[in-house]
């Protein structure tokens, strides 16, 4: 902000407000106004000085309306914007029944896996068994062949 | 009888540029409102004019909505 556009802001202080503003008063509305046609109007709009500038707000609010232009523009940004979020929500809805049918896969394939084992299991279990019993029958014969030995001795 | 207190001509030429960025259109204009009671009164009014809120109708939208 340069001196002239400053003293510009004081000058139309005095003359609205009749003083001159004290350190500080207007000083963040200066820095945040992009020119003085902006702090003009902010001075006003802001109703910072309701007392002297009231009745100029109430002048500008029954003048100017809001713009429909604006307001379509606005309605078509939401519209867009909750097009854009049903499309990330549908595309969401694929991924997570995706997931799930990938997950289902798996869970039929552990499923199988177990179901193997198990059977396996089973097998092993037979056939430990079935060598006791052939161990046994082995011991008994062996026993025989040994009795048989010795009366032949 | 004592005479009436005119308001500085510089004055009233400082209230058109600061307001309606402009000069006044005639002396006539100058004279009229160096007649005026209070240069504060006239420049409210300024704010308030047709003149001023269509020049300025924009930058008005943007600050009350």
């Amino acid at each position: 902000m340069n001196e002239n556009w400053q003293s510009r802001c004081d000058a139309l202080f005095a003359l609205l407000i009749g003083r001159e503003p004290q350190q500080g008063e207007i000083e963040t509305l200066k820095q945040s106004s992009g020119s003085y046609e902006e702090f003009r109007t902010r001075l006003v709009s802001e109703n910072l000085f309701a007392d002297e500038l009231g009745p100029v707000l109430d002048r500008w609010r029954d003048s100017v309306k809001p713009s429909e232009i604006g307001g379509d523009v606005q309605i078509n940004a939401l519209m867009h914007t909750v097009e854009v979020l049903r499309e990330r929500q549908t595309k969401m809805e694929e991924s997570l029944e995706k997931s799930e049918g990938e997950v289902l896969d798996l869970l039929k394939r552990v499923d199988s896996l177990v179901t193997q084992y198990v059977a396996k299991t089973e097998e092993v279990r037979e056939l430990k068994s079935v060598a006791v019993a052939v161990a046994s029958k082995i011991a008994d014969i062996d026993r025989a062949f040994s009795l048989q030995k010795g009366e032949m001795a | 009888m004592k005479s009436p207190q005119f308001q500085k001509r510089e004055a009233v030429i400082d209230l058109y540029r600061l307001i309606l960025d402009r000069d006044p259109e005639s002396e006539q204009v100058i004279n009229e409102k160096r007649k005026s009671r209070s240069l504060h009164e006239v420049s409210r009014d300024m704010l308030m004019s047709e003149e001023f809120i269509k020049k300025n109708e924009d930058l008005i939208r943007d600050a009350l909505y």
